[in-house]
């Protein structure tokens, strides 16, 4: 019986049947099967791949290795350039740029504050001045830390009759003996300038020795811990201050008022012009125009403005001092002894020479050692203890 | 894009409109004794509570004493008053044995050249708050003669606290001035603010006036002695940083400023030529009325 399937189609016809050519069929061994290298198809040219193996084979192989070394040297120092020493040297070129231009409103000209029972300015006698074998010895922030400075002196081989000690501030607070310090620095004939804690202690007794009018304040005992009023009148929770300020004899105290703000230092072969001062200086400003509130606390300068602070965001005022004088006619020049960054540490440039080397937090002391010729020596003694971590600070920085 | 941000402008500014259209209402019955919220009471209401009066509430008239008004005065006669009026008050206080010391633009005065700042309208001090309550107590409402050091000045200055001295946090916004000293001749004063630890407990060595100006102790003690106008006078430990928290840094470098520049050879604030001729022009003109 002949039937169909149920879609119509003749049962006879097969699926492959519908396929019209059915050659799909191919041979390996066939030429054709295989890719050619044809006028326009190929990825090097076999012309230039015959050449450059041909070069290549006349190249030595020890050449062709050191040159791959070198390009692959080149291409580190290429990446470290654009991420580390390009940044870097843009930075350095802006901030060259920007110490170089005098902004349209710079800090400096009003008239500097007077204050009173503060001497601004003072000029050593000039039988100070190393000369034969008499050196001059600056010593960094010694606070409190007698024993450090006696020993520093030791090292240096202090003669009492001849040398000169300059301290730059800051002798006393923190450390364990502050009065010994200032006994001893008056004992020695030193020279020393007022720095912040100084300032602060001979500050609190002039507030003191005001008479006040039926209110608590610095009149009453210094040891009292709580207070009584819900207000103070005066300077409230410095108490510590004022007790460490009382605990001075009038003698020290009579001598720490003599502690100019600036102190110069005067001619010295060599290093031209010296200025001590405790924290830093505004370059392009006279010394009798510095603020002395700056002069005892400054750190950084504000390029934009020229105005300093006691902050750490702005340019350190040493590199913009250093970069100032180098511009000056060499007469003009004005060399720097400091302290009060003892986070810097001991930083000594060409025109500027900070000691403060940490010593009262168990750094060092460091001390400065300038013969008759202008030759400048470090001589440094690690200090004992971190006495900040044994007993409160009266005052922080 | 632009149909967009028209259509947000539309939006909004139907959404402000409800705002326009519901006033806010003051249901809530003030209580005796009750601090006053600001965001209740109406501006009528809090006026009520204001201690001091200004014959007006623009930059000129709110620098004189309602009580002694008498129309404003020339810039010669701003520049005696204040000049004496300083002095006065700084001689009173010390010969009391009391603690002031200057502030706000008379402290940048100070910071310029040791003077006054000739365009500013009033002059400022503080004190603490236990000074503050000392003068309420002993010296509100008292007047004092003065004479110049030259003999040819007499004035007379009251010395006014502000009863509201209890309270020395901001407030209404009302009294945040806590006591002035005025020349009874012609209204100016010395506005003198208190300064207390407003919080002692959260934040110890804070202090604060009620108008918000915020000092640490280390910043005000301890005081530096210093001269003002040509008396002593105390300025606060860190001046330099108080003074850039106040007024940003462009205040102690820009020479040009209200009409006047700065002249670096005489270190003193002094009025432009163009505004002098300005100033000689109007004066013309009313003459000629």
């Amino acid at each position: 019986m002949y039937h169909n399937n149920f879609d119509g189609r003749p049962e006879s016809l097969r699926l492959i049947d519908l396929i019209p050519d059915n050659n799909v069929y191919a041979s390996d061994e066939e030429d054709s099967f295989y890719r050619h290298d044809d006028d326009d198809d190929y990825i090097i040219h076999p012309k230039w791949r015959a050449l450059a193996q041909q070069t290549s084979q006349k190249i030595p192989r020890r050449v062709q290795r050191f040159s791959a070394i070198c390009l692959v040297l080149l291409l580190v120092a290429w990446i470290t350039w654009k991420i580390h020493y390009g940044p870097q040297y843009a930075e350095r070129k802006q901030l060259i740029m920007e110490m170089d231009t005098v902004p349209e409103a710079a800090y400096g000209t009003s008239l500097r504050p007077v204050f009173k029972d503060m001497i601004h300015m003072k000029t050593l006698d000039e039988k100070h001045l190393p000369k034969g074998d008499k050196r001059l010895v600056i010593v960094g922030d010694v606070h409190g830390c007698k024993e450090e400075l006696e020993q520093l002196l030791q090292e240096v081989g202090f003669d009492e009759k001849n040398d000169h000690l300059i301290l730059t501030g800051d002798i006393i607070a923190k450390g364990p003996d502050s009065k010994g310090v200032v006994s001893l620095a008056e004992k020695l004939g030193a020279s020393c300038v007022r720095g912040n804690h100084e300032d602060k202690v001979l500050l609190s007794l002039q507030e003191s020795s005001h008479r006040h009018a039926g209110l608590q304040g610095p009149d009453e005992d210094p040891d009292r811990e709580t207070d009584f009023l819900e207000e103070q009148s005066f300077s409230h929770g410095d108490y510590k201050l004022r007790k460490f300020a009382k605990s001075f004899s009038k003698k020290q105290i009579g001598w720490l008022k003599e502690c100019p703000v600036i102190l110069r230092v005067g001619h010295i072969p060599d290093i031209g012009d010296l200025v001590v001062v405790h924290a830093g200086l505004v370059p392009d400003m006279p010394l009798e125009q510095q603020d002395p509130f700056q002069c005892m606390n400054m750190r950084t300068i504000d390029l934009k403005t020229r105005i300093p602070s006691e902050s750490r965001d702005h340019t350190h005022w040493e590199k913009f001092w250093n970069h100032q004088q180098k511009k000056l006619p060499k007469k003009e020049r004005l060399t720097v002894a400091y302290g009060h960054d003892a986070k810097r540490g001991l930083n000594i440039n060409k025109y500027t020479f900070g000691l403060d080397s940490n010593c009262v937090r168990g750094g060092k002391l460091t001390a400065m050692v300038i013969d008759a010729a202008g030759k400048q020596k470090i001589v440094q003694i690690k200090c004992k203890t971190n006495y900040t971590e044994k007993e409160l600070p009266p005052e922080d920085s | 894009m632009r149909f967009g941000a028209y259509a947000t402008a539309f939006i909004s500014a139907c959404m402000f409109s409800s705002c326009i259209a519901t006033p806010v209402t003051n249901d809530g019955k003030l209580e005796l004794g009750a601090r006053i919220d600001p965001k209740v009471a109406s501006r009528q209401e809090r006026q009520k509570n204001k201690y001091f009066h200004e014959p007006g509430g623009n930059l000129e008239l709110g620098h004189y004493d309602a009580r002694y008004f008498h129309g404003i005065v020339s810039d010669e006669e701003r520049t005696d008053t204040q000049f004496h009026m300083i002095r006065a008050y700084l001689q009173f206080f010390r010969d009391q044995g009391l603690d002031t010391w200057i502030a706000h633009g008379t402290l940048l005065g100070w910071w310029w050249n040791g003077k006054r700042l000739p365009w500013d309208f009033d002059m400022d001090t503080q004190v603490s708050g236990a000074t503050l309550q000392y003068l309420g107590e002993n010296h509100n409402q008292s007047r004092h003669k003065y004479t110049s050091e030259d003999g040819s000045v007499k004035r007379e200055y009251l010395l006014d606290v502000n009863p509201w001295i209890w309270e020395r946090t901001r407030g209404d916004g009302m009294n945040i001035i806590d006591a002035r000293w005025v020349d009874v001749r012609n209204g100016l004063f010395i506005d003198i603010t208190g300064l207390s630890e407003t919080h002692p407990d959260t934040k110890p060595g804070v202090w604060s006036c009620k108008n918000y100006h915020r000092y640490k102790t280390s910043e005000l003690f301890p005081m530096r002695e210093t001269i003002f106008e040509g008396v002593l006078a105390k300025v606060p430990y860190a001046y330099d940083k108080i003074l850039i928290d106040e007024y940003k840094e462009k205040a102690l470098v820009v020479t040009e400023f209200e009409n006047h520049k700065w002249d670096m050879e005489k270190k003193e604030w002094l009025k432009t030529p163009e505004q002098i001729e300005k100033e000689r022009k109007k004066a013309e003109e009313q003459g000629q009325r």
